[in-house]
């Protein structure tokens, strides 16, 4: 379930986290498990930039047009 | 009329008839009357310089079309030199050339009014697509912050498509990049471009699209002031950055794109984040977090000391206190009562009612037996009894506060939990739970103390320590307790 959450999500999943978590206003063990929650998004994502290699695809519309799925 | 009728002209006809030169000059001498000084606005065809210096040209609009000549001596003053498709406003007079058969304009001096028809056709179009809302700042959708996959449009070689991702790997290795490649310029350019987006709006999961063009001539850009591109762009399943020629350049696809970038790599730059920013921010969220936990669970240990020390604990404690002098004065009055309910029946005693003697006697031993009773449970509710029990709880409590101070906060949250409970459970107050009851008033703001404070038919309130009562009183004697009759 986290494992497939986007980038995106996760930076607006640990933003919302560590706001809940410095208002204060949460209970103890549900802020624990706020924490442990926030460690483990946090690192995913620093894991994800620190090994990110990028994906290249290159196409041409005059292919796509006249011969269907465009390749490499 | 017929045409032999015309076969022969009259004597007297002759009289009107001009010959071509006397038609010219006379057509001559009209227009030059006519338009002596006149000014021209129309674009710049047919272009020609001449070996002797004369510029010969056309000006048109999009019916007409008139000729046009700049004698040498004026072309040497002309502030711009003409080009084909050049808007401009000529200043002259009209003539007519017999040489050629030409009523021309022959002008004296140019002004530009822009870049001609593309100009006017850039002006139309934009304020069309303005119309219909296309360029409004409310039609711009926001971009992804992390964009995960990135299509862009733009020429299948050059420098451009290396720029974009030079730049995009740079900054954000994460997206995967779709490009798709165009003409960028040309007669197919137009519908290539069209064709990119149809296959990008059929592609899932793009975060945006990059449409760029390196910088050329204002007709290399001329796909993109085209109506069917911009269309194409503003009606894009994926928001747009554009970044097309350099940066005076805008097109008309500027204008319609979700943002224009400046260049073709500003387009990329705008495109994603920094990774290596992302990532500085990142470690800043967990240390905030980490530092967050650990402060956290300080602060409610803080808490437990705080309540231990300065709020709950003392109102309990203070609780007990005025519990017990309430007890004191409920044992007093108790007491009391005992002694005149003694005296009463000592007196009575006395008047030697004998045959009452025995029945009084016994219902005051089972008098005294209760009270005896009573006493002694009161007695287990000793307030000092209960203050020691609950300084030993306290005593625990210190005790768990130093086990929380080691850690393990979840466990011994609960068995906090259990103790204060234990605690209430030596609140005074629970004597109700063991029979007690007493009495307010029907308002319930003020305790009846006494007989004295009710009278018949009054109500009042015997609260009970699971809830209460609201009775009327039907009758009431004074000096000695209730019995029925």
């Amino acid at each position: 379930m986290a494992a497939k959450m986007s980038f995106e999500d996760s930076m607006s999943r640990l933003e919302d986290i560590v706001r809940r978590l410095e208002e204060g206003k949460v209970p103890l063990e549900e802020s624990i498990k706020l924490y442990e929650e926030g460690m483990k998004i946090g690192n995913r994502c620093r894991r994800m930039l620190e090994e990110a290699e990028q994906r290249i695809q290159h196409l041409s519309v005059e292919q796509q047009a006249e011969g269907g799925e465009g390749g490499e | 009329m017929t045409l032999s009728d015309r076969a022969t002209i009259s004597e007297t006809d002759w009289d009107d008839i001009y010959t071509v030169t006397e038609i010219t000059d006379a057509l001559r001498q009209n227009l030059e009357t006519e338009f002596p000084a006149v000014r021209i606005l129309g674009e710049i065809a047919n272009f020609k310089a001449h070996t002797s210096g004369h510029l010969y040209l056309s000006l048109r609009d999009e019916n007409n079309l008139i000729r046009m000549v700049i004698f040498r001596r004026h072309a040497d003053k002309i502030s711009v030199y003409p080009e084909n498709g050049m808007m401009v406003v000529a200043a002259g007079r009209i003539s007519h050339y017999g040489g050629s058969g030409q009523t021309q304009l022959l002008a004296t001096s140019l002004e530009v009014t822009g870049r001609g028809k593309v100009e006017l056709e850039f002006r139309r179009l934009l304020s069309a697509l303005m119309d219909k809302g296309l360029t409004s700042p409310e039609r711009k959708r926001k971009l992804p912050p992390y964009p995960e996959k990135i299509a862009v449009i733009t020429s299948p070689t050059g420098a451009v498509i290396e720029d974009i991702i030079d730049t995009l790997k740079r900054r954000w290795p994460l997206a995967e990049i779709v490009h798709i490649g165009t003409d960028v310029q040309g007669p197919r350019a137009a519908d290539s471009l069209v064709r990119a987006f149809q296959a990008v709006n059929g592609m899932s999961g793009v975060d945006v699209v990059i449409l760029a063009r390196g910088g050329g001539s204002a007709e290399d850009l001329g796909a993109f002031n085209q109506e069917k591109v911009s269309l194409a762009v503003a009606r894009c399943a994926h928001p747009v950055i554009s970044g097309i020629g350099h940066e005076i350049d805008t097109t008309i696809c500027d204008y319609v794109s979700d943002l224009r970038a400046a260049t073709p790599t500003a387009a990329a730059e705008l495109a994603v984040p920094d990774a290596a920013e992302t990532l500085t921010g990142l470690r800043g969220i967990l240390e905030r977090l980490a530092s967050l936990r650990a402060e956290a669970t300080e602060k409610r240990l803080n808490l437990v000391l705080y309540l231990l020390r300065s709020s709950v604990f003392p109102a309990v404690t203070h609780g007990l206190e005025r519990a017990s002098l309430r007890l004191e004065d409920v044992l007093d009055r108790i007491t009391g009562w005992w002694k005149d309910y003694q005296h009463l029946y000592s007196g009575r005693l006395s008047d030697g009612l004998n045959h009452l003697r025995n029945f009084r006697q016994s219902t005051l031993r089972t008098q005294e037996g209760r009270l005896a009773r009573k006493l002694e449970r009161l007695s287990r509710v000793n307030p000092a009894v209960r203050v020691a029990a609950a300084a030993e709880s306290l005593g625990g409590l210190n005790q768990l506060m130093k086990m929380h101070l080691q850690g393990s906060v979840r466990e011994n949250k609960k068995v906090t939990i259990a103790k204060i409970r234990t605690l209430e459970g030596l609140f005074p107050l629970r004597v109700l739970k063991r029979g007690y009851t007493y009495c307010t008033t029907a308002e319930g703001d003020k305790i009846i103390e006494s007989s004295e404070e009710i009278q018949r038919g009054d109500e009042m309130i015997i609260n009970f320590h699971d809830g209460g009562a609201l009775c009327r009183v039907n009758e009431k004697r004074k000096g000695r307790s209730w019995r029925p009759k």
